[in-house]
């Protein structure tokens, strides 16, 4: 019987081969604010469903002296997000691990950025599933990257445009196209309009990790990040007014700021509550 | 050898880091632990799937197999290394990519005597600064003259990583830079 040869630990999981290339494409996504640089994405044992693109930044990353948080949806706790924790744990035992916000210095999240926003220095690794928003109207690869370099969107605005017309407003929801230094348009990933402008001249770095697609694109701090609009009808947020057209409160701990999900409470009805887990868990402590 | 640390991965790891913050806040000065800041650079960001051409001949003998780089003229290579103060070569003409794929242009180490405290004053702006920031660099100038000719049409363009010994700098393709005391 021949038995694979066990595999030699090796820090971060990643080869320093494979390190190495995603630090050279990310330090050109940063050069090329929201150009999708193309890496050799690898296999990754764990976190399926969390998608890998992310995970593989974050390991390109991570050494002595970081400080990390996983969000999933807003939350710590879900089980992707502790999955992850725990392959931090052994792929970087150095690392301490957070789930305050502001403590991190590398935060890696699915379909939120913290509701605190983001600290000076601290970077924000995103996961996303589709990097490219020109993919609704271009199914050509090569003419998609010639558009992009061209900065040309204009077909992406017609479609934008007749959604509008159809539904009344720009309904990309979560992943709402945003332009970046005046140039590329990225698709944020699937986050809620309400962070989008977290994006926007911000004091921390975003960087974007797609790996199905094997593309890393990057926000760097003090950068515009504008959602694409029209003169008549402008950007906005999500509202989350009652049928009075008051702002709902999250059920829980009060605010009437962060972005809301909806849950079912013990006896069945319908409430809304922070969608970031440890922001609402924090505000509910202090009122106690 | 001047430096053997530089190859190990716990230090590529923190000089990554360094790097990153060089290139998402140009102007900032970022401090390398060891010596060599331009060494470790390089040996942080190349391996043997890469090219660099050393202009000015300032690698040794073994410093290359240690790189793993590819040697490569300075038109071809996707790293430049260079003394920033010498003069540019004339017709020296790195790859700046092209619109589809603009991550293939090249990026230019250059090594300064100092960086942070000596030589033009500069004035830099665009992405990663907040307004403005000044910067000190003992650099020739036509190299800040080069380098806005070839930055001139976005997305094409060169990223420089600035280095002395022990601190370094990025100037990515997106920050301008304007001479305010030479
Ligand atoms: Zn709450």
């Amino acid at each position: 019987m021949i038995e694979a040869p066990a595999r030699a630990y090796q820090y971060g999981f990643l080869d320093e081969y494979a390190k190495k290339e995603i630090r050279r494409q990310t330090l050109k996504a940063v050069a090329i604010p929201g150009y999708q640089v193309p890496y050799a994405s690898r296999e990754m044992p764990l976190a399926r469903g969390f998608g890998t693109g992310g995970l593989q930044i974050t390991l390109s990353l991570l050494g002595p002296g970081d400080t990390f948080k996983v969000i999933d949806q807003g939350a710590d706790d879900s089980v992707n997000a502790v999955n992850l924790r725990k392959f931090i744990v052994e792929a970087c035992p150095d690392v301490s691990l957070t789930t305050r916000a502001e403590d991190a210095t590398i935060i890696q999240t699915r379909h939120r950025v913290p509701e605190v926003g983001m600290s000076p220095g601290q970077i924000l690794v995103l996961q996303v599933p589709y990097p490219d928003p020109l993919v609704v109207v271009e199914p050509n690869e090569a003419k998609r990257k010639q558009m992009h370099g061209e900065g040309d969107y204009a077909r992406l605005l017609v479609k934008l445009y007749e959604d509008l017309v159809n539904f009344g407003e720009i309904t990309i929801s979560h992943r709402y196209p945003t332009r970046i230094h005046g140039h590329y348009v990225i698709d944020p990933s699937p986050i809620p309009r309400h962070d989008v402008p977290r994006l926007h001249m911000a004091d921390a770095l975003f960087l974007f990790g797609a790996g199905r697609e094997k593309r890393i694109y990057a926000v760097p701090p003090f950068t515009r990040a504008e959602p694409l609009a029209f003169e008549d009808v402008p950007f906005r947020v999500e509202h989350f007014f009652d049928d009075t057209g008051a702002r709902r409160p999250c059920a829980r701990c009060g605010s009437r700021e962060s972005f809301l999900d909806e849950f079912l409470d013990s006896y069945g009805r319908k409430q809304f509550g922070c969608s970031d887990s440890d922001y609402c868990a924090r505000r509910q402590e202090s009122r106690r | 050898m001047t430096s053997s640390v530089v190859f190990e991965p716990r230090h590529q790891q923190q000089a990554y880091r360094r790097l990153l913050q060089a290139m998402s806040r140009p102007g900032s000065v970022q401090t390398l632990p060891g010596t060599s800041a331009w060494l470790c650079v390089l040996a942080t960001l190349c391996d043997a799937t890469v090219s660099l051409a050393d202009i000015h001949e300032r690698l040794g003998a073994a410093d290359w197999p240690f790189l793993q780089a590819r040697r490569a003229n300075p038109a071809q290579a996707d790293f430049v290394l260079a003394d920033g103060a010498l003069e540019p070569p004339a017709g020296l003409a790195p790859r700046l990519g092209i619109l589809a794929s603009p991550e293939t242009g090249a990026t230019v180490v250059l090594i300064c005597p100092s960086v942070g405290d000596k030589g033009l004053l500069l004035e830099l702006s665009g992405p990663g600064i907040e307004s403005t920031a000044r910067l000190r660099l003992a650099v020739a100038q036509q190299w800040l003259a080069r380098r806005e000719q070839w930055n001139a049409a976005f997305p094409l363009g060169v990223d420089f990583i600035i280095a002395d010994e022990s601190r370094l700098v990025g100037l990515p393709r997106t920050t301008k830079v304007k001479v305010i005391e030479d």
